[in-house]
């Protein structure tokens, strides 16, 4: 019951909120934190009894659409490798509220958009049957395209568009992918497929394969199919940002581990080496992109699509450490990234521009925001006793005898990074004082302090303290290894 | 056996289009939409009469007409879309007509043409009933005499009507010709006996079938009607076109299809599979650059057309238990799109009765002005776009699995790449309710409550299908088994 | 027989026929007195010219009388064989018919009572 509980008591929160009467259209960012502390309470009670190497716990399952050649169930289950994203995904909900409080413009209907895509988001890491997975994966889509269409700026119609039929566009691969699949094996369980595997389907393993990689990798996004990143994170609100760059792009690293390289092994061991590649490529080319950008928040945007390259090259190692590294990071990245738009969609509130040519000198006038910026662009980085260190060296460590080539290019790559994080500082933080922004003001309200100062503190726990997150991936993806076989 | 208690339903029916009429005639002062009360009394009766002939032994009459769980699944549906859209025209017809009768009983004798349609085991008497629901229609789609575009449409819906029927009975009688026999059942057995050298004659029969019952069901290349149709109908008419008169056409194909002509599969699955996939492909692109509103939906029920097609071609391509689970899915999919249709519908006539534009355009605030239609429109347009947690989701999914399950994984994964070119232009009839301002001076107003209510409650149904299709799917799947009870005969003699 | 004993009369009639006729025309040709003159050419001889163009607007009450005559005289093929038929056929074939023209006297009464029938 537990897990039911959780994904849809955000979604809940959201209907509530949606059906205050319209005089009380403000308290629906209470009932929106309520929902979202609540979530995160219930998720860390659940992180705290978990037990290390017990495999999935939790489950809630239900007979659901018993169509006589197959049965779909609603069954829900979390183990060592998604349990982490889901207090990830309650976490970084309570943030994304937080800094949504100043929102005025159909404020019931933005908190009900913004809990749905957490419960859609909590559905896919928690889903244990394939279809059920799926269903929660397109779900994501409805107050996504709101969100950036209503309440985001500049072409955000455009970029709500564009997301949309990025995402669905992969979906269709996906859902042939899953049918190929769940027919060839006869059931949906993702648990009975990831234990036994699938000798063959109506379509060539291979294909399915590389339908599900197709899927997945929209959302990931690696470096083809990464162009509606920048433009959904530049154009949406600042809270959707950081649900996007936070969590769902983590849907697709989750996606590929789970189902890819779970349910099909061989290909995986077939594939490894071109997730590798296109890992590589991706740190490489999302890094010399960013150097090429102006809007701070497409900067960030294009860092992602770097960052999010090591997960790849990560899961295409398939060995234990680079596995473990790839979740890692996907953690730390989420938090990391999360912090970044936290703390520059604050700044655009106060200066209303993402121009980097037009900020200049912050450190003056919001030196609180400033300092924020900074330490998660160290945060960024890689510096030591940060997430970010933990992560990239766990998948160094792991990647490079696999791959040694990929390894040196992806270390390249996070050498760039710090040429674009400290000049981006350099440009917005510090420099000559600029007169327009002299009465903007810093961070002042409580929620504004409450979710930098949250979201830093975990990036600092997660870098000093990795065995508590470690600890609980390493059986998880240690299973998953081993049906690699490697 | 000759038992005239068979069909005590339709005589209810035929009997209530009757009365519509002598209740004009005996009353001319009545009230407009008294007629509308009335038929859809009659049409409840009609259902509820319906409703107690579910789960009878099947019965036969003649060798003609044949009552079973499949016969009762039509029945209910067109009871349903009959009290549906005499509901929808209450006020419509009130505002442009003067004299209704004729358009309510004819609507009742074409809801009873599909249940005959959806009985018939003979090729001719299958023929006569597809002509009771046509020749309805064409009345029907042509009843606003002073507009010119709904006069423009009765006449092309006629002529190609009639070139389509034309079409149908050449090949019927090129069938008689090499079978001796009109019966389902012995068309079957003439096509498994038929001597050397008639592969050609059988081959030019059913592919004139085939265009036939295409132009019916409106799959594209045959489909060239439907938009001027769709259009220029009444728009509860539209509704009715778009729903139960589909589902009469797919209750034609299936009956004959897995009966008469499952023996000669061969020669026929290849056209339809192919023709599933030029309809879903055209339907769709043809959609995207609409901005009459009723053309769109029409370009849009082409395209699911070629969804429910799909299932027709793994009925040719499957075992007889892969097609017996491609007609479940079809009748699943028929019973998902017409409770969406119909809500959007209910939603549309609200919308129109209040405004009369029927522009994409003329959408543009509605969530602002009615925040209930445009909520109710787009959760149809996400059912049709296949999209989680509506009936379109779970019914497509079946009907593709089927296809996949009959070895079309190829069509399936077309009809997933059309679902996503599809959720494109009614993405773009959305953004025009949520993102625009409403015109000028617009306010917040209530939906009227009758159509309110009936779009609500369609929505439900929707969502219910979406979220939970077990019991729906467990009647859909009886009336599949007693399709090919009948046909089993047909189906034993498969190569 | 052989083939040509089955439809050996056909063919003689059909000959004959061609025979008869061509005869007669050409006998008319050949024999009768014959005239030229500008009435004989037009459309409808009847001893008036016509006026007006020839491509007119009909009254589409036209039609609806057109359609009543149509029903009532198909009507008669459907009656012609069963009434030849009739003494031979069990008895509820009498009920049949007996719904048919009821049906159709309905429909015409309808039709006369919705003023179908008055020529306005």
């Amino acid at each position: 019951m537990e897990l039911t509980v959780l994904v849809f008591l955000p979604a809940f929160a959201g209907l509530l909120a949606l059906l205050l009467p319209a005089d009380r259209a403000r308290y629906a960012r209470w009932v929106a934190l309520a929902g979202a502390l609540a979530a995160l309470g219930l998720s860390l009670a659940l992180f705290f009894r978990f037990e290390n190497g017990g495999g999935f716990q939790f489950a809630d399952r239900a007979s659901w659409i018993d169509a006589g050649a197959f049965e779909v169930q609603y069954f829900l289950a979390v183990d060592g490798l998604s349990l982490p994203l889901v207090v990830l995904t309650t976490f970084l909900t309570v943030a994304a509220v937080l800094v949504s409080f100043s929102i005025e413009h159909r404020q019931r209907a933005y908190f009900a958009c913004l809990m749905v895509l957490s419960t859609s988001v909590l559905g896919v890491f928690t889903a244990m049957d394939f279809l059920l997975f799926f269903l929660f994966w397109e779900l994501e889509l409805f107050p996504m395209y709101l969100l950036i269409s209503v309440w985001g700026s500049g072409r955000r119609e455009y970029s709500a568009m564009k997301f949309v039929l990025y995402t669905v566009a992969g979906s269709a691969f996906m859902l042939v992918a899953i049918l190929a699949l769940a027919l060839g094996a006869g059931t949906f369980d993702m648990a009975v497929l990831g234990q036994s595997g699938v000798e063959s389907a109506v379509l060539p393993l291979r294909w399915v394969f590389l339908f599900l990689f197709i899927g997945f990798a929209v959302k990931l996004p690696i470096v083809p199919l990464h162009t509606w990143l920048p433009d959904a994170h530049g154009d949406a609100p600042t809270a959707v940002s950081v649900m996007l760059a936070g969590v769902l792009l983590k849907m697709g690293g989750y996606a590929i581990i789970r189902t890819c390289v779970t349910i099909l092994p061989g290909e995986a061991r077939d594939y490894g080496v071109w997730f590798a590649a296109i890992g590589a490529a991706s740190v490489l080319y999302g890094a010399f992109v960013t150097f090429r950008q102006t809007d701070v928040k497409r900067l960030i945007a294009y860092s992602s699509v770097s960052h999010m390259g090591l997960v790849l090259l990560g899961i295409g190692a398939l060995g234990t450490t680079a596995m473990v590294g790839a979740a890692y990071q996907m953690l730390a990245h989420g938090l990391i990234t999360g912090l970044l738009f936290v703390v520059v969609g604050l700044m655009y509130e106060r200066t209303h521009t993402r121009e980097i040519s037009r900020l200049g000198g912050l450190a003056r006038q919001m030196p609180l925001l400033a300092a924020g910026l900074a330490f998660a662009g160290f945060a960024s980085v890689g510096l030591p006793a940060l997430a970010g260190f933990v992560a990239e060296v766990t998948i160094f460590l792991g990647a490079f005898q696999a791959y040694e080539w990929a390894v040196i290019m992806a270390i390249f790559g996070v050498v760039l990074s710090a040429g674009y994080i400290l000049w981006t500082l350099q440009r917005v933080v510090f420099g000559p004082v600029r007169p327009e922004w002299a009465g903007a003001g810093d961070q002042r309200h409580w929620w504004e302090h409450a979710s930098v100062a949250g979201l830093a503190a975990l990036v600092i726990l997660l870098g000093v303290y990795p065995d508590l997150i470690m600890d609980m991936l390493d059986p998880a993806i240690g299973a998953v290894s081993a049906r690699v076989g490697s | 056996m000759r038992d005239f208690t068979l069909f005590i339903p339709e005589y209810i029916a035929a009997g209530a289009a009757i009365g519509v009429l002598a209740l004009e005639l005996a009353l001319p002062r009545l009230r407009r939409d008294a007629l509308a009360w009335a038929t859809a009394a009659g049409a409840a009766a009609w259902l509820i009469a319906a409703l107690f002939y579910v789960g009878d032994a099947p019965g036969d009459f003649e060798g003609l007409l044949r009552t079973d769980a499949f016969t009762a699944y039509f029945r209910i549906l067109a009871a349903g879309a009959v009290l549906a859209v005499a509901l929808l025209s209450a006020r419509y017809l009130r505002d442009r007509t003067r004299a209704a009768g004729e358009y309510y009983g004819l609507l009742l004798m074409a809801g009873a043409g599909m249940t005959l349609l959806s009985a018939a085991r003979e090729l001719l008497t299958a023929y006569v009933a597809l002509e009771l629901l046509s020749f309805s229609l064409y009345v029907l789609v042509g009843y606003l005499k002073r507009d010119a575009r709904s006069n423009e449409a009765s006449l092309k819906y006629i002529l190609l009507g009639a070139f389509s029927s034309a079409m149908l009975l050449y090949g019927i009688s090129l069938l008689y010709g090499l079978t001796g026999s009109t019966t389902y059942a012995g068309v079957a057995e003439g096509l498994a006996a038929r001597g050397e050298g008639t592969d050609l004659a059988a081959l030019a029969a059913i592919m004139l079938i085939v265009a036939g019952v295409g132009f019916k069901v409106s799959a594209a290349p045959f489909h060239m009607w439907a938009p001027d149709a769709y259009q220029g109908a009444p728009l509860p008419v539209t509704a009715f076109l778009a729903t139960a008169s589909k589902a009469a056409g797919f209750a034609l194909i299936l009956r004959l299809f897995t009966e008469a002509l499952a023996v000669d599969a061969l020669e026929w699955r290849a056209a339809i599979a192919a023709l599933a996939a030029i309809t879903m492909t055209a339907g769709n692109l043809l959609a995207i650059q609409q901005t009459n509103l009723k053309r769109l939906l029409a370009y849009s029920s082409i395209g699911q057309a070629g969804y429910m097609l799909v299932a027709v071609a793994a009925i040719g391509y499957g075992d007889a238990a892969a097609a017996q689970n491609a007609s479940s899915a079809l009748l699943l999919h028929i019973a998902g799109y017409t409770l969406s249709t119909m809500a959007l519908f209910a939603a549309l006539v609200a919308h129109y009765n209040r405004t009369g534009d029927e522009s994409i355009e003329g959408l543009r605030g509605l969530s602002a002005t009615q925040p209930f239609l445009a909520l109710v429109i787009s959760a149809s347009l996400f059912s049709f776009a296949g999209l989680p947690f509506f009936a379109g989701f779970a019914t497509k999914l079946l009907l593709f699995q089927a296809g996949t399950g009959a070895g079309l994984l190829w069509l399936a994964g077309l009809g997933a790449a059309n679902s996503f070119i599809s959720l494109y232009y009614y993405l773009m009839v959305m953004r025009r309710m949520y993102l625009f301002d409403p015109p000028e001076g617009q306010t917040r107003i209530r939906p009227p409550a009758l159509l309110g209510a009936m779009a609500g409650l369609l929505l439900l149904g929707v969502v219910f299908i979406g979220v939970y299709p077990g019991p729906v799917f467990e009647a859909t799947d009886g009336a599949a088994a007693a399709l090919f009870e009948a046909s089993a005969a047909a189906f034993a003699r498969l190569p | 027989m052989s083939f040509y004993d089955t439809w050996a009369a056909i063919l003689i009639a059909s000959i004959a026929g061609f025979i008869l006729v061509f005869t007669a025309l050409v006998g008319a040709r050949l024999l009768g007195p014959f005239a030229r003159e500008r009435g004989k050419g037009v459309s409808y001889e009847c001893g008036m010219l016509p006026t007006g163009r020839n491509w007119s607007q009909v009254h589409v009450r036209y039609y609806l009388f057109a359609i009543m005559f149509l029903i009532f005289d198909v009507e008669t093929i459907f009656i012609f064989p069963w009434a030849v038929t009739f003494l031979d056929l069990p008895g509820f074939v009498f009920w049949y018919m007996f719904v048919f023209i009821t049906v159709l006297g309905a429909g015409l009464l309808y039709a006369w009572r919705r003023g179908v029938l008055e020529w306005r």
